[in-house]
């Protein structure tokens, strides 16, 4: 599958200092804090796309900063402090054009919502129970992107 | 020797409980005391008219005033079950029975020698006396009998307390324990059984390298299945009710200290004024030729002494307050010891100085008979301040149930979430992907003939790794931290969410430092404050105050601030309300009317620092075997 090519106007290319290969390849930033995780999904989304992964709510904020994705994909269950509900939140309120994804292993979004977290609408909620295949994710992140970026292919 | 006579003479505790439920009854007191008054009658009758046999009067009189020490005795031994009878307080006791049948005997023979002075039967007076005497002294040993029953109580409810406090984390605990048992047999058996024999079938599929579909399909299916396994376990335990588990006993009804007040004082409106006027009317009955002046005297004497009685009472009690329990008492009673002779001394002072009778000169009738209503105050005394100490060790160790009946919930909830988190989280997310990489691996036709090197060893890997959550969990772990860390910790986490500071002076972060069961109990509310004011309130910014605690305080008043949404009104009663309520003393969440540095919201937290110390003014509970319970004492006031 080839990722989706997107050009993102709020970046400024010169501003950069990825490479050209790096520059036209989707930046997504994986939370997650299990590192098994982490290099499970890097292995299979890190060839096709310019991915990050961090593994707290701290970092992420740090790296939306320096790294800026246009998809975070998160994890909710982050240990002690934030969660990914908490990020969510943050990137709706503060980086609404940034997609986002919840790869969770809650069966649905509603066990998902605990201690009063509500996820934000337009936040796409994939269990890690029901995906078939990684490409499953590739595609949602894909969709994701078209939804928040009208126009853009 | 008690056991010995209890094994020998079993029928020995029945008969004592026998005695003291007849005892008890105030009906005891109507037969007895007037028993014992006829019997001093008879026996002055006896030695003014000969003609009733001496010894036998005298016989009766001894005899009824040893059987009445002896049931006032016993009657508080019983009550108090035996612990509470120490020197001071049985001789106090006993001094005061004895005193005022002395006085009664004095009374009497007053009365008698004036009759045959008259040579004639002065009946109204012989009534008067009979009848002062025998209700004063019943009015007494009401009075006395009352307070000590309003102590017993307390005590008793301090012991159930401490019952309660053990059954809770005992059967709690074993509770959890037997949670995490089953759980862990559950994957023992079940489910750690089927991810090694899937590990086995993949290491065997990918050592052969025939990844044959069927095969693949196969592996796949018993991850599957696995992957299905955690997860419907996972459900279970979240959706287990988690609510408190109830211990065996029932709970425990302790009476706020105005329902104690108005009980103890409830016995005074039939006591004391009775008692008062009796005392006045033998006062003014047998005062020394009815002078009037020498009745004031001693009146006013009545009075200074039972001030200053409760003025040093008081005074003690803040002068002993870290004192042990034996100089407590001991000084206490030192302190009354010197209040009474300072106040006599004082007393014949005054008469001096206005020429009136001196009472110290007073014939020795009326010094028993001061002396008896003085221990009597003495020990009415006594049990006031017991009293309040008793309320406040009370009130101190109910607040102390709740946090441990919180904590013990806690043990429950925590031992069915950590397998919930464990297996919602690394268990069943890697087994979905082992069950993904092997979809992966049976649809990548170039690998037929032989698996990829990396996906083999990403395939072990995993279930290595699965293996070693299962058998050694590496998340929700007891992490033992202090407060300062624990506030270090949390501002990193919230870094970019939460503008996290806090005023928490040194000297207090020593004093949590030294009790860890407020180092959790703090850590745990402020996790639950930082919480509930970004998810409920979206705060930005949030303060943590800790007002700097005198050493002397047992209070840590914790104060949050944040800049989110006003609480409503009904701030409903969620878990984060249970936790406040259990593990504090006393909280409040409200708006701030004057916006202070733009924080918009105040949480309020009052935290018990120190663990109530052993109940006192009793003795040293037995030692205690539960854990939690123990260290119950280790820290005195």
């Amino acid at each position: 599958m080839t990722a989706p090519s997107f050009v993102d106007p709020h970046v400024d290319p010169l501003a950069t200092t990825r490479s050209d290969a790096d520059a036209t390849k989707l930046r997504v930033l994986f939370v997650d804090d299990d590192e098994f995780m982490r290099d499970i999904v890097g292995e299979h989304l890190g060839p096709i796309m310019n991915l990050m992964s961090v593994e707290s709510v701290a970092q992420a904020i740090e790296a939306i900063a320096s790294f800026d994705p246009q998809v975070v994909l998160t994890d909710l269950d982050l240990g002690p402090g934030p969660d990914g509900t908490d990020l969510i939140e943050f990137l709706a309120s503060n980086h609404p054009n940034i997609a986002r994804v919840i790869l969770s292993a809650h069966d649905s979004q509603s066990l998902s919502e605990i201690r009063g977290s509500v996820v934000p609408a337009n936040t796409l909620y994939l269990s890690k129970l029901k995906i078939p295949s990684m490409i499953y994710v590739e595609m949602a992140i894909a969709s994701c992107l078209d939804e928040h970026s009208p126009g853009v292919s | 020797m008690r056991e010995l006579l209890h094994r020998q003479f079993p029928e020995l505790i029945e008969w004592r409980a026998a005695i003291m439920k007849w005892c008890i009854s105030w009906k005891i007191w109507l037969f007895w005391l007037p028993g014992t008054w006829l019997g001093s009658f008879v026996v002055e009758s006896a030695s003014h008219r000969e003609s009733i046999s001496l010894v036998a009067g005298l016989t009766a009189s001894l005899v009824g005033e040893l059987a009445g020490g002896f049931v006032l005795w016993l009657a508080a031994s019983t009550w108090l079950r035996g612990r509470f009878v120490r020197p001071v307080p049985t001789a106090l006791l006993l001094a005061t029975w004895f005193a005022s049948g002395a006085a009664t005997y004095m009374a009497t023979d007053a009365l008698l020698t004036a009759t045959s002075a008259a040579e004639e039967i002065n009946a109204p007076a012989i009534l008067i006396a009979f009848s002062t005497s025998v209700m004063s002294r019943w009015f007494v040993s009401v009075g006395v009998l009352a307070g000590f029953e309003v102590l017993r109580s307390r005590r008793l409810d301090a012991r159930r307390a401490l019952e309660t406090e053990r059954e809770l984390l005992g059967g709690l605990q074993s509770y959890a324990e037997a949670i995490d048992s089953e759980q862990r047999s559950f994957i023992n058996r079940i489910l750690e059984p089927r991810i090694n024999s899937l590990r086995l079938e993949i290491d065997a599929l990918l050592s052969t390298g025939s990844s044959r579909p069927e095969s693949l399909a196969h592996v796949q299916a018993i991850a599957t299945e696995a992957s299905l396994k955690a997860r419907a376990l996972s459900h279970a335990i979240a959706s287990m009710d988690w609510s408190p588990a109830q211990p065996a006993t029932s709970p425990i009804p302790l009476k706020r200290p105005s329902e104690w007040a108005a009980e103890f004082f409830g016995y005074l409106p039939r006591v004391m004024p009775i008692t008062l006027w009796l005392v006045f009317a033998q006062l003014t009955l047998a005062s020394t030729g009815g002078d009037f002046s020498a009745v004031v005297v001693l009146m006013f004497c009545q009075t200074v002494l039972i001030t200053g009685l409760l003025a040093f009472g008081h005074l003690a009690k803040r002068l002993m307050g870290s004192a042990p329990w034996s100089l407590h008492q001991a000084m206490t009673h030192a302190l009354f010891a010197i209040a009474l002779i300072a106040t006599w001394k004082l007393s014949a002072s005054i008469a001096s100085i206005f020429d009136l009778p001196n009472p110290s000169t007073f014939p020795l009738t009326w010094t028993l008979r001061m002396g008896a209503v003085l221990m009597g105050a003495s020990l009415l005394c006594f049990i006031i301040v017991m009293n309040k100490e008793v309320t406040s060790e009370l009130t101190a160790r109910k607040a102390h149930i709740r946090a441990l009946r919180f904590e013990s919930e806690q043990l429950v909830v925590t031992a069915r979430e950590r397998y919930a988190a464990l297996l919602h989280g690394p268990i069943q997310g890697r087994l979905a992907l082992a069950s993904l990489l092997l979809t992966e691996l049976g649809a990548d036709n170039t690998s037929q003939s032989e698996a990829p090197l990396s996906q083999k060893v990403r395939l072990t890997q995993l279930l290595d790794s699965v293996h070693d959550e299962l058998t050694s969990p590496t998340r929700n772990k007891d992490n033992a931290q202090s407060f300062g860390e624990f506030l270090d910790n949390t501002r990193q986490l919230w870094l970019g969410l939460v503008d996290l500071d806090w005023s928490v002076t040194d000297k207090a972060l020593r004093r949590i430092a030294e009790h860890p069961r407020v180092t959790r109990n703090l850590i745990q509310l402020c996790d639950e404050g930082i919480n509930n004011a970004k998810k409920h309130g979206r705060a930005r910014r949030i303060h943590i105050i800790i007002i700097d605690f005198p050493d002397e305080s047992t209070n840590v008043v914790v104060r949050i601030l944040n800049d989110g949404l006003a609480p409503a009104s009904n701030v409903g009663s969620g878990l984060g309300n249970h936790m406040y309520s259990s593990l504090t003393l006393d909280w409040s969440l409200r708006p701030i009317e004057l916006a202070e540095s733009g924080f918009t919201t105040e949480l309020t937290l009052t935290v018990i620092a120190t663990p109530p110390a052993q109940p006192t003014g009793f003795s040293r509970p037995p030692s205690r075997a539960s854990r939690g319970s123990a260290d119950l004492v280790t820290s005195g006031v």
